[in-house]
């Protein structure tokens, strides 16, 4: 007959409650729900499985104790091992003698190198969704799992699976906001979309104009035309197809000042149609930092052009980009001209999907597609503008190295 | 050409006045002038007082139909026939009624040309209005 619970245990509880109820990311919130589980169940090691959306598969998504880190990339199919059991049968298991298990996975232990005694896992269930199984491993002092310990994860596990339910249902609500966002305003992306095939049209036309009349000139133009609006086009596909997915930022080893030059360097031939000037910084400490670096070059790519279109020609306009480190553990990047600024009543429109200040120049997808960038990458954006004098775009980043992924 | 009939073309799209320019190229007897935005489109019309004006719908600051209001108010230049070039319209499902227009302006615009531009059609618009 289990016991009630000590007060150490409902302390536990009730801490786990409120870090439920205080936040809204699901890797912070599971982070620190599986510490104190750790530690209140006294155990070894433990893990939280979650379901993959697209493949099904149980991934390690949180792992604590000896040989963490070996166990986290391992990925398991329902039915698997005792963790892919209660997955799949909804039930929980103790398994106090795991060699004489059939469903224990040696597998795990053999490439992980942690010796695994007795097992305690339940499942992660909302409603009829399985999301998941905690699981603790080896008692401290050698004893067994009992059902009082069961009872105490089973508490643990039903708020935990309300954290991953509500984390599920607020990514749904964002994509189901994307796309209706996306779709209300289809006839906004049309007037776009019309403009650019405008283009493709006239420099077509111009072509057969220039092939009946034998005139170079007008066929170098009529081409130049049917290029130029052909790239904006594919750039506001992608750009479209950006903001209506879910996506994880792919992380690799970069160096900032890369990026910033790249992109300068490839805006240079604007900036000097424009004669606008075009100035960067090299930061030596943002050499080697791990970030999704297409995204940001894309963000970058969109800030540094915005500015450049706000620069009036014949105005001695300058665009500066800039990287500063704070307090060790994030950055900015800051994107400054001194051109036509935005009004007051525009600021808290501009990271609206299909708002431009550009008229027909503007797919009034950029703005957007960048804060959900940065969105994906826990940074912010925020924007410091003048009328008349000029605008400063600051992205703030976590600052992620290489260390901090091994 | 003394007898050539000026035509004033006013959209932001560069590429889009390139386009109307070499459209406007064969038809006989007119020559083209341009404007890039709202403001300076509505200064050049009353500056030259061109037989035509082929006015874009979407621009930043003033768009085409401020313009177009402000042109109908003004005596010199209510006169002047006026193509409005819209990037949304019939095709889309959205339609510009004379009713809705001469609601918002009192008067309504000669002719609506949807982009992208139809070559054949705008030529034949622009002669018909200017008698050409």
């Amino acid at each position: 007959m289990p016991t009630g619970l000590t007060k150490e245990e409902l302390n536990a509880l009730i801490e786990v409650g409120k870090t439920v109820n205080a936040h809204l990311d699901l890797d912070t919130v599971l982070e620190s729900v599986m510490s104190v589980t750790t530690e209140v169940m006294k155990v070894e090691a433990s893990s939280l499985v979650l379901v993959d959306d697209e493949t099904g598969d149980l991934l390690f998504h949180v792992a604590r104790g000896a040989q963490a880190e070996a166990v986290k990339p391992i990925r398991m199919k329902w039915g698997e091992g005792v963790v892919g059991w209660v997955v799949e049968s909804g039930k929980p298991a103790i398994v106090n003698d795991v060699a004489n298990d059939k469903r224990f996975y040696k597998a795990m232990d053999e490439s992980s190198g942690f010796q695994t005694r007795s097992i305690l896992c339940v499942p992660l269930v909302t409603g009829d969704r399985r999301s998941g199984a905690i699981e603790v491993l080896n008692k401290l002092g050698g004893e067994d799992f009992d059902e009082h310990d069961l009872l105490l994860c089973e508490a643990v596990a039903s708020q935990a699976a309300i954290a991953v339910e509500n984390a599920r249902l607020h990514r749904q609500m964002l994509k189901t906001e994307r796309l209706a966002a996306i779709g209300q305003t289809v006839a906004g992306t049309a007037h776009c979309i019309k403009n650019l095939l405008n283009g493709i049209h006239g420099g077509s036309y111009m072509i057969d104009r220039a092939l009946v009349k034998d005139d170079r000139a007008l066929l170098t133009r009529g081409w130049g035309m049917v290029k130029k609006n052909n790239g904006f086009l594919q750039e506001l596909v992608l750009d479209m197809l950006t903001y209506s997915k879910e996506r994880e930022p792919e992380y690799e080893l970069a160096d900032v000042n890369a990026i910033n030059q790249a992109v300068c360097e490839l805006m240079a031939q604007k900036a000097q149609d424009k004669g606008v000037t075009i100035r960067w910084e090299p930061n030596p400490h943002l050499s080697q930092v791990v970030l999704d670096s297409k995204g940001i070059r894309r963000c970058l790519l969109n800030l540094v052009s915005n500015a450049l279109d706000a620069c009036e020609p014949g105005n001695a306009g300058h665009v500066d980009v800039r990287a500063e480190v704070f307090d060790g553990d994030k950055f900015d990047i800051r994107i400054s001209d001194n051109g036509t600024g935005i009004a007051e009543e525009d600021k808290d429109k501009l990271f609206q999907v299909f708002f431009s200040t550009k008229g027909s120049k503007g797919t009034g997808l950029g703005l957007a597609v960048t804060h959900k960038i940065i969105a994906e990458h826990h940074g912010k954006i925020s924007v410091d503008s003048k009328l008349g004098e000029g605008t400063t775009f600051t992205i703030s980043l976590p600052l992620k190295r290489e260390s901090d992924f091994s | 050409m003394a007898d050539a009939k000026q035509i004033l073309i006013v959209d932001d799209e560069l590429d889009a006045v390139e386009f109307v320019t070499v459209v406007l190229e064969d038809v006989e007897n007119v020559t083209t002038i341009s404007a890039n935005d709202g403001v300076s489109g509505l200064a050049k019309a009353k500056e030259a007082m061109p037989d035509l004006i082929i006015l874009d719908v979407q621009m930043p600051g003033r768009g085409g139909f401020d313009v177009f209001a402000d042109l109908k108010k003004d005596n010199a230049t209510k006169g002047i026939p006026v193509i409005m070039l819209t990037g949304v319209g019939e095709k889309a499902g959205i339609h510009f009624s004379g009713k809705d227009m001469g609601q918002f302006i009192g008067a309504e615009p000669d002719a609506y040309i949807e982009k992208p531009v139809d070559p054949a059609e705008l030529q034949k618009t622009v002669s018909g209005l200017l008698g050409l």
